[in-house]
């Protein structure tokens, strides 16, 4: 009888320690949801697609007047002719897309339970090529930025919607991507909550921090700063030198596993991108 | 009793906070205020420096390189390693290579001390990274 007492005690701490090791992400989407409303109370979440221009009224009217002539039509028209033009095989990049590649970026990042990884939008771009028998893309700019670039633009208005399958490694992932947006790196001590949380809206020298919640919708980016679109672990990797730790490589598991916490962050917030932005 | 290097890391480590300013949105700092950062800056700066220095002069740099390459692979297991290290690293080999040894060897020293602090910061966000997350009242 005191064995079983025993073995039951240790099964239901197992179960607790297992539960407990991975938070919901249901329940962080809520805290943050909850803190960015009590944040920017005049402000819609929906709106926060618009990062700083969403925040503040000088930079809005600027923005609005590029977005007239947006610099980032160039990187989709490119990539259009990318993404229809066939491989040497004959087959194209729709042959490995659901709906032929149209409107699908909202599902990305994703996590491939066969593989056990999360893959994004420009991992499964570099995928398709390597299974047509093409070279992979360099990630972070150049054509993959405007493949992805046109896949975005095709998915203009749709919700941002990333799953997290019933799945210990895929709860893993978002909870390491979680772990890195939280944690404190580089010379600076800063993590990327730092700014995009704690700080969101305030100014950094003559710049205005993005709130992290909708960040991911207007990538891949134009920005002034790059004089042409780059993708969101491009960023990343900016982000990790201005801190002055040293970046990971693009599309390393560190930063897949990051993008996969930072999108689902937004789920439910419209794909705007690409955008342009400073 | 203190060893120097507890007294070197305690003395980087009082650097730090002085560093972590960039997200500061105290527009309303009085000029005091600032001068005494300033200040401080500059003492911590100085007995940091004199630390990399006597510690650096207490080993050989065959064995100072070896020590530095040990902390850099330990600290790129943590995934914590700072962007500033690998340029630190360069101008000692550079320093080293032009038969400047003291140069060197406190170059050595500062790069395996980035690469001990980055160590300790790992851990330290190991245990604490929950920290930042905002509470849902």
């Amino acid at each position: 009888m005191k064995r079983r007492i025993y073995l039951s005690l240790a099964l239901a701490s197992c179960i607790t320690v297992t539960t407990s090791t991975f938070a919901d992400p249901v329940s962080d989407n809520q805290t943050i949801r909850a803190y960015f409303t009590e944040k920017f109370p005049d402000i819609a979440l929906e709106d926060l697609v618009d990062g700083v221009y969403a925040i503040d009224k000088n930079s809005r009217d600027q923005w609005l007047q590029i977005e007239e002539f947006p610099p980032y039509e160039e990187a989709i028209d490119k990539g259009e002719k990318l993404f229809t033009t066939p491989f040497t095989n004959g087959k194209d990049y729709a042959s490995c897309f659901d709906n032929g590649g149209i409107g699908i970026k909202q599902n990305y990042p994703y996590f491939d339970t066969a593989k056990n990884q999360v893959v994004t939008l420009e991992l499964a771009v570099n995928n398709c090529r390597i299974e047509n028998g093409e070279e992979p893309l360099p990630y972070g700019k150049g054509a993959i930025a405007y493949i992805t670039s046109y896949m975005a633009s095709t998915s203009r208005g749709n919700l941002i919607n990333v799953t997290i399958p019933d799945n210990l490694a895929a709860k893993a992932a978002y909870e390491e991507g979680k772990q890195f947006f939280y944690a404190r790196r580089g010379q600076l001590n800063m993590a990327c909550a730092t700014c995009h949380m704690a700080n969101a809206g305030k100014r950094l020298r003559a710049d205005i921090l993005s709130p992290a919640l909708g960040q991911v919708s207007h990538f891949p980016a134009f920005r002034f700063k790059w004089d042409d679109v780059g993708t969101i672990q491009r960023r990343y990797a900016g982000c990790n030198t201005q801190i002055r730790a040293k970046p990971f490589k693009l599309q390393s598991e560190q930063y897949r596993n990051l993008e996969y916490f930072h999108t689902y962050m937004s789920n439910g917030l419209p794909i705007n991108g690409p955008g342009s932005r400073k | 009793m203190m060893t120097k290097n507890t007294i070197l890391r305690l003395a980087l480590l009082l650097v730090l906070p002085v560093m972590i300013t960039a997200c500061s949105d105290k527009d309303n700092e009085t000029e005091a205020v600032n001068n005494n950062i300033e200040i401080e800056k500059t003492d911590v700066k100085t007995s940091s420096q004199e630390a990399i220095i006597n510690t650096a002069n207490d080993v050989g740099i065959q064995e100072l390189m070896q020590q530095v390459a040990q902390a850099e692979h330990k600290a790129d297991e943590y995934g914590f390693v700072w962007s500033t290290t690998d340029g630190i690293i360069e101008k000692a080999y550079a320093e080293a290579k032009k038969g400047n040894e003291n140069e060197a060897k406190i170059l050595f020293q500062e790069a395996k001390l980035q690469f001990e602090l980055s160590i300790e910061q790992a851990k330290y966000a190991e245990q604490h990274w929950t920290l930042l997350i905002p509470e849902n009242d």
